[in-house]
């Protein structure tokens, strides 16, 4: 007997309801958590990239004196330059290399006027750079190049 | 029927906002960041042009007491501070022995504008002025300026040594003129001439003091020129040389030689002038007004009754040296009388200007103090001269007073000097004049 002015939803109803509420909340939770996941590496890698571009530009470094050493002797005769380094940036940095006329130099005086070395702002630091051929020579203009950690290249000229 | 909201509906609303907060959250972020980067960006570039901007010069270098005595004018807009000073012996460099060291400055701020001095006078060196020292000032922005003390004796300038004229009369002027040029990239101090040594050869030669005596500093690609006046005297064709070994004070040794030779004066209708001093006159310049006169007027006779004022022309053969005029600089005109013995000398003064309209008139010679030397006729220039006063100095206009040949010299007087108020040389010249005759 049917009955008359009384609406009653069917199982297949409520199963659909459950079906879609479920497939909401997984499909909901997978694609928050996928976006959100690509969202933090994107931010990580935006947070890296704009500190490091920007200690780059921060730092600056002046090539204050260079001095050919004129009384070094023996292995070390007219083959030493010392290069003082002053970071007029804001920023500490690391000097990593230094060319003399686009050799990168590799021996030093002593190590404690080598490379790599941490200059912390407003400080200076003397590299005395050993070439590995050849001598300086007076009159002679000499193309001194310095590399930084973060790329930063910066160009001075000297002649002894 | 009953409408409602289904639950899945509402979840992805909630997954929605979720969805959209994380992305807002991400964006305003990214903004953040790219706005602090924006700030690194202008603020390094503030910095450059900082760097840029920061200007000093050396104005002077002085070793009192055996310590540097640096004086640094700041001619930038922003203040410097210098944090470094780099001092390398030059001479026991070129020795062989490496002496640089490097200090920090005690007084090391100077304003825009302003001038720091003493640099250098408490530093714990001490300076040998006889040595050549190269030093390097550096400042907290990463600037440098280096300039050398005593250096001309390391390396050769570039120095020429010239007599100008080369060849004169007898007993006139000539011009030993010594140019340094700074070849070299860095600033040079104290820069001194040598004494002239007594010149060799047939005529006798006998130079003033050199002018100026020296040079505080010297930037790179500039000219320093000091200058002798030599006065020559002997034969024709006689000559005198100087041979400076060592141009400069404590400077480096290179062999420098002029000569001055004694000259015939050969005088012609074209060079007569010129040759006969060294201020002459354009003789066609010459022109009179009397009063009633709307212009000047040519010609060599006029009324000796009436007040006369004179126009010339004269000419500054000296092409390196102004000329100023003296207040006592005047036209003389010398009766000449029938049966001998000339005189009734009569003066007409230099006076500033003349007018002919409305009135009849002259602007007595005067200026501000000194009042004298007030008319400069600058090198190698001509300038045209009035004359009219009784006295020297005087506003009023004179006149011959009778009729008669008149012969006429313009004593010059004055002096080659800088400016007007300056000692300079003192010189006077008689010219001899155009004849007149007053009816």
């Amino acid at each position: 007997m049917k009955r008359v002015g009384s609406s009653r939803r069917g199982l297949s109803t409520i199963v659909t309801a459950g079906i879609m509420l479920s497939a909401v909340a997984v499909l909901g939770s997978a694609v928050v958590t996928w976006s959100s996941g690509n969202l933090k590496a994107y931010e990580i890698s935006l947070t890296n990239a704009a500190a490091n571009n920007t200690n780059k530009i921060n730092e600056n470094v002046s090539i204050e004196n260079i001095a050919f050493c004129t009384n070094c002797s023996g292995a070390n005769a007219k083959k030493i330059i010392n290069v003082t380094l002053t970071n007029t940036g804001t920023t500490s940095l690391k000097i990593t290399q230094i060319q003399v006329n686009n050799t990168a130099i590799t021996q030093y005086y002593s190590t404690s006027t080598s490379l790599p070395v941490n200059i912390l702002s407003q400080k200076s630091y003397t590299v005395s750079a050993k070439l590995a051929t050849g001598t300086w020579n007076k009159g002679s203009i000499d193309t001194i190049t310095i590399t930084t950690a973060r790329g930063s290249i910066y160009t001075t000229q000297a002649a002894p | 029927m009953k409408s409602r909201r289904g639950l899945s509906t509402v979840v992805g609303t909630v997954f929605a906002i979720i969805a959209l907060t994380t992305t807002i959250t991400y964006v305003t972020y990214s903004m953040n960041t790219l706005d602090k980067y924006n700030q690194s960006s202008l603020l390094k570039n503030q910095q450059l042009t900082d760097i840029s901007k920061e200007n000093f010069q050396i104005s002077s270098v002085t070793v009192p007491n055996g310590k540097f005595n640096i004086t640094v004018s700041n001619s930038g807009s922003l203040p410097i501070t210098f944090t470094k000073i780099w001092i390398q012996n030059q001479t026991a460099y070129s020795a062989g022995t490496d002496w640089t060291n490097s200090y920090v400055p005690t007084n090391n701020f100077v304003a825009p504008g302003g001038i720091l001095k003493n640099i250098g006078q408490n530093l714990p060196v001490s300076i040998n002025s006889a040595y050549s020292y190269n030093v390097k000032l550096v400042t907290s922005r990463g600037n440098t300026q280096q300039f050398k003390v005593n250096s001309p004796s390391v390396t050769p300038l570039n120095i020429q040594l010239y007599s100008i004229p080369s060849g004169v009369a007898s007993g006139t002027n000539s011009e030993l003129m010594m140019i340094v040029t700074n070849n070299g990239s860095s600033i040079l101090t104290n820069i001194s001439p040598s004494s002239l040594p007594v010149p060799t050869g047939s005529a006798t030669c006998t130079a003033g003091s050199v002018s100026p005596t020296s040079y505080s500093t010297l930037l790179p690609g500039s000219t320093a020129i000091f200058k002798w006046d030599v006065i020559i005297s002997g034969l024709k064709g006689s000559s005198c040389t100087y041979t400076l070994a060592k141009p400069l004070q404590n400077g480096y040794s290179q062999n420098l030689q002029t000569t001055i030779t004694v000259n015939s004066v050969s005088v012609s209708q074209a060079s007569y002038a010129s040759a006969t001093g060294t201020l002459s006159l354009n003789y066609t310049s010459f022109r009179w007004a009397q009063s009633g006169s709307t212009n000047w007027n040519l010609g060599w006779s006029f009324t000796g009754a009436n007040p006369t004022m004179f126009s010339v022309q004269v000419t500054n053969n000296n092409s390196t040296g102004d000329f100023y005029v003296s207040q006592y600089t005047q036209l003389a005109f010398h009766k000449v009388q029938s049966g001998g013995g000339g005189s009734n000398d009569v003066p007409f003064f230099l006076v500033n200007a003349t007018n002919k309209l409305p009135s009849f008139g002259v602007t007595a010679f005067s200026c501000s103090s000194p009042n004298d030397y007030c008319i400069k006729i600058p090198a190698g220039q001509t300038v045209m001269l009035n004359f009219s006063a009784s006295s020297a100095q005087g506003g009023d206009i004179n006149r011959l007073g009778s009729g008669g040949s008149w012969f006429n010299m313009l004593l010059l007087f004055g002096k080659y000097a800088n400016s007007r108020s300056g000692s300079g040389t003192l010189y006077g010249q008689d010219i001899p004049f155009l004849a007149v005759q007053s009816t």
